[in-house]
């Protein structure tokens, strides 16, 4: 039986819509897939109705897989959360983290997990993506350090 | 070209509050009517009334009613930071177009005690329009735990002042110039609050890299100011204020910042040549500024996006006083938002306004030289506002 005396609050459930659906299917099966413009061969993330750098109207999706890794390009560290369902969370980081292995600029936001510290993280930190089950059927991306 | 066709004529406020116990209707008329007396207008004098809001402040319509204005146009847009200097710009295309004469632009909201930019994630602030709507991309950051201003802007300070060696030394100094100014004004709500270098330090961070310090302060209150013709700017009461040139939400390339190349790229880059082009001046030529500082950084990355200073220069040109009374740009003269109060950017426009007439001639409080002025609106960093003037 559990101690606490509060209910969990659950954290945000990413919207569901037609573009970004298969998205969030693909994290469910622990795997990342990327919307990309068939007109000019850019990645386009997050998913999108249209190509936002030549306005193109044809999108397909890549599927990069389960194995995947980059950078920190930047990153912050929350001491005061907004949402409830962070509180225990604190203080946790956000990074925006630039994938390795693809031929453009791709940026994934995500925490970084399993880390000592927050004050571990720095711009340049390497990382590999894991899936996060959140529960009632959501599951997310997130980072963890990538020891070299 | 508008270039000196029209002027901001009378500004006003309401009292300011941390718990106002008004409603925003309230406190817009008390703020409406101060400006139109500091005009010399009557409310049969205006037409046009335009506000912006984050669904907690009144309409426009109701505000004219209680006022004794009929307008013939109103709008309350949904907006903060920029939106001031974007409906001036609005109010002058409706006045060219000859649907108005004279607008009435007011602010009005209970950001302390009522709905809170950085605090609550209730049904005051609706999540899923928050990652609809208000945050592009919003899905995607959201779920991570960022949804406030402070946390969406800390990733684009961190990467720039790794990029460009700003330090958090330079951050504190742009607070405590402020609330050194703040500290000539009664009114501001951080009126009397010192603030050395290791206090700073010694702050709690919100969100790294931003300390308490860093963060804006937030208040109950109303603004309101009046734009019309310069022709019609001579029967009023005071020195009308030019505008010169104006931006309204210039915008960068992707409306998600976070999918920018590079995520320092901001809307002041591309509102710099609007606006200077526009009113025929060079960064060189401002004497007095009203800078938007939601966060000390935010400062910081307009003084390098507007071209006051080079990239990565802003931190020492603020540490070296330049933002100072007897510095090169004096700015935020009353505290700005940092210290004074927050309505998203107008309570820095009435002070701009007011030291362009030289409202405190023989004080302390007055800049020296107010020739020309300038203002700054940051929406986010994704799009700019900005409006230069001139006495």
């Amino acid at each position: 039986m559990s101690i606490d005396s509060k209910p969990k609050v659950a954290k945000p459930v990413p919207l569901d819509d037609n573009d970004q659906r298969p998205y969030w299917h693909a994290a469910s099966q622990g795997r990342l897939v990327l919307q990309r413009c068939a007109g000019c061969g850019r990645h386009v993330h997050p998913p999108a109705p249209g190509c936002p750098y030549c306005g193109g109207a044809d999108l397909v999706w890549d599927d990069l897989g389960s194995e995947i890794s980059g950078h920190v390009y930047s990153y912050v560290v929350v001491h005061r959360p907004f949402l409830r369902s962070f509180i225990d969370d604190v203080p946790y980081v956000v990074a925006l983290v630039e994938l390795d292995g693809v031929d453009d600029i791709v940026r994934v936001t995500g925490n970084i997990l399993g880390l000592e510290n927050p004050s571990d993280v720095e711009i340049g930190m390497p990382v590999r993506m894991l899936w996060e089950d959140r529960g009632e059927g959501v599951t997310v991306p997130q980072w963890e350090p990538l020891s070299s | 070209m508008i270039r000196d066709k029209y002027a901001i004529v009378g500004v006003g406020e309401s009292e300011r509050y941390k718990e106002s116990k008004r409603s925003p209707l309230s406190m817009a008329v008390e703020a409406s009517r101060n400006a139109l007396a500091d005009a010399g207008l009557e409310p049969k004098d205006v037409d046009c009334v335009l506000s912006y809001q984050h669904s907690d402040s009144c309409d426009g319509h109701s505000l004219g009613t209680y006022l004794g204005i009929r307008p013939t146009f109103y709008m309350d847009t949904f907006g903060g930071g920029s939106s001031t200097e974007m409906l001036i710009a609005c109010a002058i295309g409706l006045i060219e177009a000859g649907l108005s004469s004279c607008a009435l632009i007011y602010r009005s909201m209970n950001g302390r005690s009522g709905k809170r930019m950085g605090m609550g994630d209730d049904n005051l602030w609706d999540l899923h329009g928050i990652m609809e709507m208000l945050i592009p991309g919003g899905s995607f950051v959201v779920p991570y735990g960022i949804t406030t201003p402070a946390q969406q802007f800390a990733m684009v300070a961190m990467r720039h002042m790794w990029e460009t060696g700003t330090t958090e030394e330079h951050l504190a100094g742009v607070c405590m110039t402020f609330y050194e100014h703040a500290g000539r004004n009664p009114r501001a709500l951080l009126h009397g609050k010192t603030l050395t270098m290791d206090e700073y330090k010694a702050s709690p961070y919100i969100v790294e890299p931003f300390r308490l310090h860093d963060c804006c302060v937030e208040t109950d209150e109303a603004n309101a100011i009046i734009v019309t013709s310069a022709e019609r700017a001579r029967d009023c009461r005071k020195p009308p204020v030019y505008v010169m040139g104006l931006s309204a939400r210039n915008c960068v390339p992707h409306a998600n910042q976070y999918a920018l190349d590079d995520i320092t790229v901001v809307g002041g880059d591309y509102a710099r040549e609007q606006v200077f082009g526009m009113a025929g001046v060079e960064p060189s030529d401002v004497q007095v500024a009203a800078i938007y500082d939601c966060f000390t950084w935010v400062v910081l990355a307009q003084l390098e996006a507007f071209g006051f200073v080079g990239r990565g220069e802003a931190g020492p040109f603020v540490a070296e006083g330049n933002l100072r009374m007897d510095g090169a740009l004096p700015a935020n003269t009353a505290g700005g938002m940092s210290s004074e109060g927050y309505t998203h950017g107008m309570n820095n426009v009435i002070e701009l306004v007011r030291q362009v007439r030289r409202d405190y001639e023989g004080t302390l409080r007055q800049a020296p030289r107010t020739e020309v002025g300038m203002s700054t609106g940051w929406d986010g960093p994704h799009a700019a506002s900005a409006m230069i003037v001139r006495s």
